[in-house]
């Protein structure tokens, strides 16, 4: 649907955070024993030379080369696919989904992306309801397009809230400890509000077939949910400025670690649950277990990829060793920098790796126990083609230095799009309208720059 | 105006109120949008004043929005676009840059120039303005802050006896006096806590580290005054506060870029911009050093010879790279060659 599909590029900010670490800690660890500690000398002496200029690249270019060739694979993989899916849509559901092409969105991106920075971001919030519109319109179910209605300056005012709040989270607890917990007391309560006016200004502002979407913003109901999950998620803040001892530190991350499924299922519970097509209420599902049994997976599938990632680090370590000798180029502090380097790679290889099977999985999850009335969605994503279509999409935006972004934002939105299934939309025929227009969107914004809309 | 009979656009209206389809077709003329009903009778015309437009996007259907709440889906939207636009209707002016592709390309080669100019001209001159612009307490705290993480991790008490530290002060003090009138700094003596280093530097806010080990390196004491006369450079041109804002300003810069795309990829430019600034402000702190020691009496050489001394240790030692495009101090020898110059 129109008003979830912005998954990949916001994607789950919290799973992202935590493979990062995991497979950063996993690959450094080999690394830096061999390496020992990082002494201030090396530090002031780190320079990184032609040796490590050399590896850099080479690493460049074996991930080129890797991502080239999957990529051609992956397209045509894709496109088999895609056509296959789209006759299997045709013939079995009354509604499928058309995505329109992508040179439009190149101009828009250019266009907008200038703009914004002649106008010191400023324009920004015009840019996001264009990008968005763009989207919406080019997105249609059963021969009717979706529409964004957002307005600009709302945006902005929003965007500008959540600079502030952005400034004072990370600025606080540099200027004291009270300030520090002020701020996050602050940011707790404020948040579940933010949160909740995020996702009402986002489905008031969706129409299609010239009715508004609706969320059910219930304030008591989104402090309910929302507030014990933000206490959770500054847990580990909360208690390392009150400077608790490292052992309930430790124990108080490992149970956030096991909550985070809880979380994320109570906040997509939230989500789906409220939002409303005139007066065709959602509901969803709950589907705890199912939740704990995919992260438990993606954590297992993590560390074998983060594994495997170290061993290949090691080998280009030693072979950009090999080489750097033969070339009689000698230096300690190109050490570090190799070992940030490899840390680096085997942290994209386990996100690239996991990443595809952990979104697909939930995706699943959430829009199969998903119901707008009678109306219910299934996704026929499949990681293995989703991995190919990001590790085309990625590399060729890392080596057009980000021109091929907006192509590959429409790619995946177009490979999303294209194997959702809504399962008998003529059943939102006879709704009718039960929503006003008028919404704040100040919490529009504060999702944008903090991620809020975890969301798939 | 001469009857030639206008062309319909096919369309669907819908009430606003229930997500009933209405197919109809629409007649753009000066008058108005007329809704026809699909045997020809005429439904409704809506004066193209009262008419909300969105604007014409790829292959996307335009939607009209009535001021009743109603909107009208036109899916010929192409051509009527063009029936609007022939009775003056344009789109925005934003609209048309994006639906131009020489605008685009245009828009292309401007984004890059601008952002090829904000790095090496905007993002430097904004940094100093603000930097010189904010009060003196925001780079001392800042000074401050860096200067406990660096006392916690890295530094220990000096080895230096109490009475050389006064020495090397009171050495800087006299000579400050001619050469840097008016610059507020502290010298603080200290030692690493893993091995000797040669080094000095300055904090934020005016602090000047001094290690032991350049201290027992330098061959002599106008060779300490030299390096203190850089690191002062450093201190008057608030090198340590505008390095902070030149990297929050690429940081800007790259996440607008590549926000969208990856907040990892955003930090890489940072990282290698902020490399590039460092070592223009090695270049400034070295001339004024240069100036400093002039109005002392004294010329580059003590400098000179310091950095030659540094650089037959780097020969002794590991060596230095021939290539040094990524490093945060330029070449040794080329500086040395750029002070024998001046």
């Amino acid at each position: 649907m129109g008003a979830n599909r912005k998954v990949l590029s916001n994607g789950l900010k919290v799973f992202d955070l935590l493979l990062m670490v995991v497979a950063f800690a996993v690959s450094t660890l080999p690394l830096f024993e061999r390496v020992g500690r990082f002494s201030l000398a090396e530090f002031f002496e780190m320079r990184v030379k032609l040796g490590n200029l050399m590896l850099f690249i080479s690493f460049l270019l074996i991930w080129h080369i890797l991502f080239s060739v999957f990529g051609l694979y992956g397209s045509k993989r894709m496109s088999k696919r895609w056509e296959e899916a789209r006759d299997i849509a045709g013939a079995t559901t009354l509604g499928t989904i058309v995505i329109a092409a992508a040179a439009l969105m190149f101009r828009i991106w250019v266009v907008n992306l200038l703009l914004t920075l002649l106008s010191f971001g400023i324009y920004s919030a015009w840019a996001k309801v264009r990008k968005t519109r763009y989207f919406y319109q080019n997105t249609q179910l059963d021969g009717h397009a979706f529409d964004y209605h957002g307005a600009p300056l709302a945006i902005l005012r929003g965007r500008m809230l959540a600079v502030v709040l952005l400034v004072a989270y990370s600025w606080s607890f540099d200027i004291s400890r009270t300030v520090g917990l002020v701020t996050i007391a602050v940011l707790c309560l404020a948040g579940p509000w933010l949160f909740m006016k995020a996702q009402q200004f986002r489905f008031r502002n969706s129409s299609w077939r010239g009715l508004r979407f609706g969320f059910d913003a219930n304030l008591a109901a989104a402090y309910r949910t929302l507030l014990p999950l933000l206490l959770i998620w500054f847990s580990g803040t909360i208690l390392g400025a009150l400077l608790v001892p490292m052992t309930v530190l430790g124990v108080v991350g490992i149970a956030t670690g096991l909550l985070l499924p809880l979380m994320h299922h109570a906040l997509k519970r939230y989500q789906h649950a409220r939002i409303s097509y005139g007066n065709v209420a959602a509901t969803f599902k709950p589907a705890l277990g199912r939740f704990y049994f995919v992260y438990f997976k993606g954590l297992l599938l993590l560390f074998v990829t983060a594994a495997i990632g170290s061993f290949a680090a090691l080998g280009v370590m030693w072979a950009a060793n090999l080489l750097r000798r033969t070339f009689g180029f000698e230096g300690q502090g190109d050490t570090q920098l190799a070992a940030m380097v490899a840390a680096g790679g085997v942290g994209l290889i386990a996100y690239l790796g996991v990443w595809p099977y952990f979104s697909t999985r939930l995706q699943q999850i959430v829009w199969g126990n998903s119901h707008l009335g009678s109306v219910g969605f299934e996704t026929r994503i499949r990681a293995w083609p989703l991995l190919l279509l990001v590790l085309k999409c990625v590399s060729l935006t890392v080596i057009t230095l980000g021109l091929y972004w907006p192509y590959a934002a429409v790619a995946l939105a177009r490979y999303r799009i294209a194997n959702m299934e809504v399962i008998a939309p003529a059943a939102l025929n006879d709704a009718v309208t039960g929503v006003s227009a008028r919404t704040v969107a100040a919490g529009e914004g504060a999702a944008d720059v903090f991620g809020l809309d975890v969301g798939l | 105006m001469s009857s030639t009979p206008a062309a319909l656009f096919g369309a669907t209206w819908f009430d606003g109120q229930t997500a009933a389809a209405h197919t109809v077709n629409v007649d753009v003329t000066a008058g108005g949008l007329s809704l026809l009903a699909t045997d020809g009778s005429l439904l409704r015309t809506v004066g193209l004043d009262t008419v909300e437009l969105s604007e014409p996007c790829a292959r996307a259907p335009r939607f009209a929005y009535f001021q009743d709440g109603s909107t009208l889906e036109v899916h010929d939207a192409e051509p009527f676009t063009g029936a609007l636009e022939a009775l003056g209707l344009r789109p925005s002016p934003v609209a048309r840059l994006q639906r131009s592709a020489p605008a685009a390309t245009g828009a292309l080669a401007l984004l890059v120039a601008s952002i090829i100019l904000a790095y090496t001209h905007g993002v430097p001159v904004l940094a100093r303005w603000i930097a010189f612009a904010l009060p003196e307490s925001v780079e001392e705290r800042l000074g401050e802050q860096f200067e406990k993480t660096l006392n916690l991790q890295l530094l220990k008490n000096s080895d230096l006896s109490e009475k050389y530290q006064a020495h090397v002060r009171s050495l800087l003090q006299d000579a400050a006096v001619r050469g840097a009138p008016g610059i507020q700094y502290v010298l603080k003596s200290r030692a690493t806590q893993e091995g000797k280093v040669i080094n000095a530097f300055s904090l934020p806010g005016g602090t000047i580290i001094l290690l032991d080990g350049l201290v027992e390196a330098a061959a002599k004491e106008n060779q300490v005054l030299a390096v203190l006369a850089h690191e002062l450079g450093h201190v008057a041109n608030k090198h340590g506060l505008r390095n902070v804002l030149q990297a929050l300003g690429i940081g800007a810069l790259a996440s607008a870029m590549w926000g969208d795309f990856a907040g990892v990829a955003a930090n890489v430019p940072v990282v290698f911009g902020a490399l590039h600034y460092s070592r223009a402000f090695e270049l400034e702190a070295d001339t004024y050093a240069v100036t400093f020691l002039r109005a002392n009496g004294m010329d580059a050489q003590p400098l000179i010879e310091f950095f030659e001394l540094m650089a037959e240790r780097k020969d002794e030692g590991e060596g230095e790279g021939p290539v040094d495009i990524l490093s945060t101090h330029p070449q040794t020898k080329d500086r040395i060659e750029r002070l024998k110059r001046m």
